[in-house]
């Protein structure tokens, strides 16, 4: 209805005005001939109505059978209101002459910001701008801004990256500054043991040597003291440097119970399909009650979509599968294995990257549980231990 | 209600079909009491600014109220606006 009267608009429409007995048939014969009327209403026995210019010309018809005549009270729409601004033809002009001047002034850059400067000052960036075409008054089909910001790029190496914006008549040149990290030498400190063990092999490169290989050390023990010293007196700060090689536990428990309740999946499924808006759900296909007492549910939720547009609208896939109790009696040695293979993936789980594997012992802990059996898994690995602790 | 309307109406119930597409009946639909839709009609009886009379395939429909208009008139669909202050079938 919308789209019928914005077109009614834009093609114009009159407001009528019929004196008639019977309006009600005049309307009926309007409606058989397709004639569109709106805001139809009787005031004193006068009917007034809106309809386009198109029905108005089939009216004359519908009229002399009525025996009514229909009157313009008023034009309304586009093409009347052009017209009547046409007849004012100083307005015309003034108005041409106004778009035209805006359209010239909008072309060129007015204002030229500058953010994001802390260290660079934002006038040497002008004058640099202007220098590589980027001024106050410079056409912008004349501008070149990839030439620009990589000349100033250029010119100022401080600046990280620089962008240059264009929002109407304003140039915006952001400007991001690198930030140099402070020099590793200019952090002083010593190395301590990273974890537990067994201190094997330690090179200081930098400090003074505080520990002794073959040794026990303890997570945090100082190994290398980064200062230098000269008959007991500190002689300066220095980032101590070292490796140490030390052998390293790492234990992991895993407990398996001989008499397991198992779920298995007995193969049937039931699926249903679902549209879900907001948090209003409908359902195409499964509907009704889950025909299992026991299941277990897998759902996908997809967005359609197309290109960047987004539908407001999830479909969910829902997966019940049935599933059947079992109860299974492992052997001690099944329960062995198992115990043991989750005690070694626990140990596993807790090793860095660039361990060294050196030697794997498994243990059964004995316990009062007949049907229970735990297994200890001791992994031992030769790593670097050296931590770097700053002084401050 | 004819034997072949009883028919269609079955018929409707049965294949979940709206009935007034099957029979072939209007549609009112009232908006608080400030719209009326009325689909399907067979034209204008009487209309004036306190009460307008719509044909229907079988019977009128009488809506009474003040200062009402029709909003848009087509073949299918009148919308009447206003104050309504009643809605009576007619046959």
């Amino acid at each position: 209805m919308l789209s019928q009267r914005m077109a009614a608009f834009v093609l114009g429409f009159l407001i009528i005005e019929v004196k008639s007995d019977h309006h009600e048939g005049f309307i009926n014969l309007c409606l058989d001939h397709d004639i569109p009327l709106w805001n139809i209403q009787i005031k004193n026995g006068v009917l007034t109505a809106y309809t386009t210019i198109a029905g108005y010309r089939q009216m004359p018809a519908i009229a002399r059978q009525c025996r009514c005549v229909p009157r313009i009270k008023r034009k309304a729409g586009m093409p009347f209101l052009l017209a009547q601004l046409l007849r004012r033809k100083t307005l015309v002009i003034s108005l041409a002459a106004a778009a035209v001047l805006l359209h010239i002034t909008s072309s060129f850059i007015w204002f030229i910001d500058v953010t994001g400067t802390e260290t660079i000052d934002p006038q040497k960036l002008l004058e640099s701008a202007a220098q590589y075409g980027l001024h106050r008054g410079v056409l912008r089909s004349q501008l070149d801004l990839d030439y620009t910001r990589r000349k100033l790029e250029h010119h100022f190496p401080k600046a990280s990256w620089i962008g240059i914006k264009i929002e109407g008549t304003r140039a915006i040149i952001k400007v991001v500054e690198k930030v140099t990290p402070p020099a590793l030498e200019e952090i002083t400190g010593d190395i301590v043991a990273a974890k537990d063990g067994y201190l094997l092999r330690l090179v200081a490169i930098k400090g003074t040597r505080r520990a002794t290989a073959p040794q026990i050390v303890a997570q945090g023990d100082l190994l290398v003291e980064g200062r230098l010293y000269v008959q007991d007196q500190v002689l300066r700060e220095v980032r101590a440097e070292a490796i140490a090689e030390a052998k390293v536990w790492y234990e992991g428990y895993g407990v398996s119970c001989r008499k397991q309740q198992l779920q298995l999946r007995t193969g049937r499924t039931f699926v249903q399909l679902v549209a879900r808006v907001a948090d209003r759900e409908i359902v195409f296909k499964g509907r009704g009650q889950v025909p299992f007492s026991c299941y277990q549910l897998e759902e996908e939720v997809s967005n359609p979509s197309w290109r960047n547009i987004a539908l407001p609208v999830e479909v969910v896939k829902r997966t019940f599968y049935e599933l059947k109790q079992e109860s299974r009696v492992l052997t001690r040695e099944q329960a062995r294995e198992e115990a043991e293979a989750a005690a070694q993936a626990e140990a596993l789980s807790k090793l860095p990257q660039q361990a060294f594997v050196l030697n794997r012992s498994v243990d059964i802990i004995e316990t009062k549980d007949a049907d229970t059996v735990t297994v200890r898994v001791t992994i031992e690995t030769r790593e670097d231990i050296c931590q770097f602790k700053p002084h401050r | 209600m004819p034997k072949v309307d009883r028919l269609k109406s079955t018929l409707a119930d049965v294949l979940e079909i709206p009935k007034d597409v099957v029979l072939n009946l209007p549609r009112l639909v009232l908006v608080g009491s400030i719209q009326l839709q009325v689909e399907n009609h067979r034209g204008l009886v009487a209309f004036d600014g306190s009460s307008i009379r719509v044909k229907l395939s079988r019977g009128q429909v009488h809506i009474t109220g003040k200062n009402l208009t029709i909003r848009t008139a087509d073949r299918e669909l009148i919308i009447v606006d206003g104050q309504i202050t009643a809605v009576e079938f007619r046959e």
